[in-house]
């Protein structure tokens, strides 16, 4: 008995031993206080008759930043002209109803943002269905898939919107169900196979995309990025996102990735996300190796993921305008390069902590994105774990 | 800690002088035992009403007394062993927090005091190198010591909870008095529940890898 016990507690050491993960955390940090609101507008002009998105960022003492656009209160300084619904789905969804210029204000936690919006009366000279499809090469949507179509707007004197809350969308001949305005506007769900057409329309103008609905059945999910023989290599306490692509029996494929269940195997060497917004962040913990699986039903695709006990020794900083110039309130993205002990590189982008030289120059959030403020030269610093990009410095000029 | 370890050496090499001589049949007795220990805290989700969040210690130390009977061959099954009477304390430092949007830097500690009733089956084959195998369990006291997150207060609470662990090593029996104990044990608690600054509370987990270094004196 003691025997059969023992030998009991020697398997179970190691599993023990494997409970470390502390698994993807999914509350939000309360302690780091709140310093200021952004909001950023999805169009500096907007048609009347249309809607427009606001959107409200907290900045939260320049350790990271929070979309708190569910939370504020949103208000116009005029709502004859620019109005604001209090209906849920609709937060920050500006209704612009007569011309003219008001003021946007977003509240939260005794804190306040304002941007100026102006509404003007434009005229809708054509209308465009994103993705792209054509007669000769329809969008393929597999029967059990969903996809979600754009209509953007260009009016006359080359300002485009995004209309996709304002357009009708319909079906021509009722082989899908589409969304419209608050209910998933645009979000295409196809119920039967066959050729079909998605019709945009808004204030006379039309829109057409065509689709193949297919009663394809998904044979193979690949994830990406991957090396050579579907290993991949990341350092501990670094994270990583991956993407899944469907392969279907009718040859074509989609990006699925939000749609597969991500798994590693065994536990405790690293985590894969499945939240909304994280699905498919791998993020390493301890040195091992392990197996990445997404699996969609009876089908999945997997790759080998090593865990290297690798230290980090330089992060370079790459900004996407390679002139590393940009106009005051253009915006740029960086990105983060990580060499560590065994030479090898890895994007760390998701991982550091971003900060500018000078923010009165340039401010920079907790995704990289850059954003000019005033004219001067500054410097985009990355930091992780004690390690700065400024032994080898990028120098952003704002003009 | 370090006056620990010069009284374990000192005593250690007592046991190696002449006047203890090499006799590692002994029979049954009571023992006493004193441990140190070096402690790594495993990366625990903790688990609140607004989610869940990671808390991240450097390793720290700890220590332990044991008091036990070595049955010797009355051991069933498995040649000899002994179970004993442990109290232990380990201190960990609080280091880093994970929440949703990435870690930032915590402080405090986390302190573990625990009574546990052990069993180790013992391996004898002839010589003083004796392996050993067993498992504890008991009572902890966990206590969150002035924890806090980003310089703000997070816990300063206690919870008593179940304790268990098992653990492994190797005597090294230089007299029919001392041996000396290298080992390693994971040790773990169900999760305790504390209460947060803010009123709310949440509940922790605690495992911990640890290495040992004792000095078993046997009457």
């Amino acid at each position: 008995m003691i025997r059969r016990l023992a030998w009991f507690l020697c398997a179970l050491l190691p599993l023990l031993s494997a409970c470390g993960d502390g698994g993807t955390p999914t509350r939000e940090n309360p302690f780091v206080p709140l310093t200021s609101l952004e909001i950023r507008a999805a169009a500096g002009s907007i048609a009347a008759g249309t809607t427009s998105q606001f959107r409200v960022f907290g900045l939260y003492s320049g350790i990271f930043e929070r979309e708190l656009t569910d939370r504020a209160q949103w208000i116009s300084s005029e709502p004859t002209i620019l109005t604001f619904s209090d209906l849920p789905g609709e937060a920050g969804l500006g209704k612009a109803l007569l011309p003219g210029v008001v003021t946007v204000s977003a509240s939260y936690q005794g804190f306040t943002a304002q941007v100026p919006a102006t509404v003007t009366v434009m005229v809708l000279s054509s209308l465009v269905i994103a993705p792209a499809s054509s007669l000769e090469n329809p969008q393929v949507i597999p029967l059990g898939f969903t996809q979600q179509f754009t209509a953007t707007g260009t009016f006359q004197g080359g300002a485009t919107q995004d209309l996709t809350r304002d357009v009708t969308w319909a079906s021509a001949a009722g082989q899908f169900s589409v969304g419209n305005g608050a209910d998933q506007a645009g979000l295409v769900t196809p119920l039967e196979p066959g050729d079909a057409e998605l019709i945009a329309t808004f204030q006379g103008v039309t829109a057409t995309a065509y689709l193949s609905l297919a009663s394809a059945v998904l044979s193979e999910i690949t994830i990406a990025p991957k090396l050579s023989a579907n290993r991949m290599t990341m350092a501990q306490g670094t994270s990583q996102r991956l993407t899944a692509t469907g392969h279907f029996t009718n040859d074509s494929q989609r990006d699925i990735t939000a749609e597969v269940v991500w798994s590693v195997s065994p536990t405790g060497i690293a985590t894969a996300g499945n939240d909304p917004g994280s699905e498919g962040l791998i993020e390493a913990l301890i040195p091992g190796t392990t197996s990445v699986k997404a699996t969609l039903g009876s089908v999945n695709g997997s790759g080998t993921l090593t865990v290297t006990n690798a230290f980090l020794t330089e992060i370079e900083v790459t900004l996407a305008d390679s002139d590393a110039v940009i106009a005051v309130n253009d915006t740029t993205q960086a990105s983060a390069t990580g060499t560590f002990s065994d030479l090898t590189t890895q994007d760390l982008s998701l991982d550091v902590a971003w900060s500018t030289g000078d923010g009165v120059i340039a401010t920079v959030n907790s995704a990289g994105l850059v954003r000019g403020l005033a004219a001067g030269e500054v410097e985009i610093i990355a930091t992780l774990d004690a390690i700065t990009s400024s032994t080898t410095p990028k120098i952003l000029t704002v003009q | 800690m370090i006056r620990s370890i010069l009284l374990l050496l000192s005593v250690a090499l007592l046991g190696l002088s002449p006047a203890f001589s090499l006799a590692w049949a002994a029979g049954p007795g009571p023992y006493v035992e004193l441990q140190g220990l070096g402690t790594y805290v495993l990366a625990g989700q903790s688990d609140s009403a607004t989610g869940s969040f990671n808390l991240k210690y450097d390793p720290g130390y700890g220590g332990a007394l044991a008091i036990g009977y070595d049955l010797a061959e009355a051991y069933p099954d498995f040649g000899q062993g002994r179970v004993e009477l442990e109290a232990s304390s380990r201190t960990n430092t609080l280091t880093k927090a994970e929440f949703k949007e990435g870690s930032v830097a915590a402080d405090g500690e986390i302190r573990v005091e625990s009574l546990l009733l052990n069993t180790f089956a013992e391996y004898h084959r002839g010589s003083n190198l004796v392996p050993y195998l067993g498992f504890g369990l008991g009572y902890a006291r966990v206590t969150m010591k002035q924890a806090t997150v980003y310089g703000q207060p997070f816990a300063d609470d206690s919870a008593g909870v179940l304790a268990f662990q098992g653990g492994l090593g190797v005597g090294l029996e230089v007299s029919d008095h001392l041996t000396f104990d290298l080992g390693y044990r994971f040790f773990g608690t169900l999760k305790p529940s504390f209460k947060s600054a803010d009123g709310s509370s949440f509940d922790a987990k605690y495992s911990s890898h640890n290495a040992l270094l004792g000095l078993r004196v046997r009457f």
